[in-house]
């Protein structure tokens, strides 16, 4: 178990071939957007190569990053939307976008009305199952739950009024979301995926680790 | 708590079954209604339903727009608290064609017995047996016949009926349910077994082996439900046998 700064820090060192200089063209803050992008392959990886054989579609709970209170607009009358606060990992289904619930007040607290999360309909679906009027599918649908749409890569549609929706939606996305890990949070993986994320790392930057530097001064060794 | 058995409820099962997040709930909300319209109401849990309709100047009837077949039709005999069944008349022009030439009450031929009510009587017990007893009655042919014609979605009542009567139908219809209409708890397994089989099906990462052995165990749970629903009891079958029994007058 690791964070994303200690991570980070060990590749920064790797990197340098020791303590970095002062005239470093890579920064910190670049090697932490590689470490959460290598992040974000291996959580796929995992989903898609490990477990999705295996039969078990559920997703490390790791990789479940929460959004709370993302604001609804009104289409028209009968839909509203939300704009996705990250761009989660592309999964089978649109299971990136693991979760969307209404907002529910219980006494003082706000939380998710997790008992009856929002129904996903995958992009063009509705509109093969508002065609379907032998089953009537369509209005059995709407007529006890909520659905949702990706409807763009960073859209999602809800087949309710605003009114029913809420003012604001709770989502749950696959994703190591960079605006929302601190150089203190312990990464979404485990032990002994670290390793593979210092190896990609140092393999997109162009090498494996850098020489060491045999003369004690301040120039780098080339 | 109370248990239920809904639509919704039978897919959510589905889904904890095979270890499936909620990703999969429309896909399979279609093969539940696929299984309950398609499948079960056809034969095993019909759903019929009632209407009764004037007859238009063409003696003819709108199909209902969740009609799927006729189960019975017939008309009300005046006072006489029966609906006579009709038969069908393949013969009919299937051409809108105005009825003239006809009479009214030409259908008093039952005697006027004081039911409470109008029921359908087709002199069949409720096993299929003729039950006898139909003294001098015809069948009427004349005027108790209709033809249902689907491509004008009217069923045309024989022409000898007097126009604007009412004609009672018992039609097989389209569930119009919603996810939390009740279901026949009996149905439950079915439709989740049709579900996780037509899931198999269409699914390319699912052996052949496996999408059969769950094709038979939809039809084995078929096969119970029909078992269930068609229970035959001693009592039953006592009624059948003694049904009949009475001290009559012999003609």
């Amino acid at each position: 178990m690791t964070t994303l700064g200690k991570i980070t820090e060990q590749i920064y060192r790797l990197y340098n071939g020791g303590n970095p200089s002062a005239d470093q063209e890579i920064t910190q803050k670049e090697i932490e957007l590689l470490v959460l992008q290598s992040v974000n392959r291996i959580l796929k990886i995992e989903s898609i190569q490990t477990n999705l054989p295996m039969g078990d579609y559920f997703p490390p709970h790791a990789a479940i990053a929460q959004y709370d209170s993302v604001a609804t607009t009104a289409i028209s009358d009968d839909y509203c939307k939300a704009t996705l606060p990250a761009q989660p990992i592309s999964m089978p289904r649109g299971m990136g976008v693991w979760n969307i619930t209404k907002r529910e007040a219980y006494d003082s607290l706000t939380l998710d009305d997790f008992e009856n999360p929002f129904v996903p309909v995958q992009s063009g679906q509705m509109g093969l199952l508002a065609g379907v009027g032998h089953t009537g599918v369509k209005d059995v649908l709407l007529s006890n739950v909520i659905p949702y749409e990706l409807r763009t890569n960073n859209e999602v549609i809800f087949y309710a009024p605003r009114g029913d929706v809420g003012t604001a939606v709770n989502m749950q996305l696959l994703v190591a979301d960079p605006a929302k890990v601190s150089s203190t949070d312990t990464l979404p993986v485990g032990g002994d995926q670290e390793a593979q994320i210092i190896q990609e790392v140092l393999t997109l930057l162009g090498v494996a680790s850098a020489p060491g530097d045999e003369v004690s001064d301040a120039n780098k060794s080339r | 708590m109370r248990q239920t058995t809904t639509v919704d409820g039978i897919v959510r099962s589905s889904l904890m079954t095979l270890g499936l997040p909620i990703h999969y709930y429309v896909q399979f909300l279609h093969y539940a209604l696929k299984c309950l319209n398609q499948e079960l109401n056809m034969d095993t849990l019909p759903l019929i339903k009632t209407i009764e309709v004037t007859l238009d100047s063409n003696n003819e009837l709108q199909i209902p727009r969740d009609f799927i077949d006729v189960i019975k039709l017939g008309r009300k005999v005046d006072n006489d608290h029966r609906i006579k069944v009709f038969g069908v008349n393949d013969n009919f022009n299937r051409n809108a064609v105005s009825a003239d030439n006809k009479t009214t009450n030409s259908d008093q031929v039952l005697a006027s017995l004081n039911y409470g009510g109008y029921y359908f009587t087709n002199f069949y017990n409720d096993k299929g047996e003729h039950k006898g007893r139909m003294f001098g009655y015809g069948n009427d042919a004349t005027s108790s016949e209709y033809k249902v014609i689907r491509d004008r979605h009217v069923i045309k009542v024989s022409p000898a009926q007097p126009t604007g009567v009412t004609i009672y139908m018992e039609y097989l219809g389209y569930h119009t349910a919603t996810t939390a209409s009740y279901i026949h708890p009996y149905a439950a397994e079915v439709i989740e077994a049709y579900i996780i089989y037509k899931f198999k099906e269409h699914n390319r990462s699912i052996n052949k082996g496996e999408m059969m052995e769950s094709k038979q165990e939809y039809y084995n749970q078929l096969r119970k439900l029909r078992g269930r629903l068609y229970g035959l009891t001693k009592t039953d079958i006592l009624r059948l046998v003694r049904g009949e029994f009475r001290q009559s007058v012999k003609v």
